[in-house]
């Protein structure tokens, strides 16, 4: 099994923040739910951080909250 | 005390420039008439909202970086709540003390186009595809 690194560890140039929708979307699946730690590799501290960075941009509409409901 | 802040908020798409304008230059009057500091301005133009509010599919979005008091801020929310035009606005303390004089203040601007690292962005969704392969495999075996 292929090993799981936390990507803003190993790329100290990527941050995370609530304004750039870009990199987050990485980290939400096609449903818009936030991809676990499990999956994504994460370290602790930068998933918390990437999480509430999630919740902000759901708030002001950059992130959905509901991916799926738009297609329907 | 004075603190550093950021103020993201969505304008109307019925408005056009100049009411954008005019709004934008109210925010930073409240701002500086209430013991704050305007650092930087920056229009993100429009952008496609990630879900509907009020109907709308798009709004503009602006960006504001300022020094202020907890009455600044209280009052820019309290004008942001009550603007009709205002779709979302979100708040952000970005430090616990500052110093006013510590940034000068800079025109405004209209946001520049981040390069996207476009090998490793791919990189990055191909990863996360395969992961989330797995745990669709994960599912089917439970």
């Amino acid at each position: 099994m292929k090993k799981k690194m936390c990507k803003f560890c190993s790329d100290k140039s990527l941050k995370i923040d609530f304004k750039d929708p870009e990199v987050l979307r990485h980290y939400i699946s096609e449903r818009g739910k936030i991809v676990p730690r499990r999956i994504s590799g994460n370290c602790a501290k930068h998933q918390r951080r990437l999480c509430e960075a999630i919740k902000r941009a759901r708030q002001i509409a950059l992130l959905p909250y509901l991916s799926i409901e738009l297609q329907e | 005390m004075v603190r550093e802040y950021e103020t993201l908020y969505v304008v109307s798409p019925e408005l056009d420039k100049s009411g954008i304008d005019n709004l934008n230059n109210k925010f930073k009057n409240i701002i500086q008439e209430n013991g704050g500091k305007v650092i930087k301005l920056t229009r993100w133009g429009k952008r496609d909202l990630a879900y509907r509010i009020k109907k709308y599919t798009h709004g503009y979005y602006i960006h504001l970086n300022y020094f202020g008091e907890g009455r600044t801020v209280n009052e820019l929310q309290r004008n942001l709540r009550l603007n009709e035009n205002i779709l979302r606005y979100i708040t952000i303390k970005l430090s616990d003390e500052a110093d006013i004089n510590s940034k000068e203040s800079q025109p405004d601007s209209d946001l520049e186009v981040k390069k996207v690292d476009t090998q490793s962005s791919k990189d990055k969704e191909r990863e996360i595809e395969e992961k989330e392969g797995e745990i669709e495999k994960d599912g089917g075996s439970k």
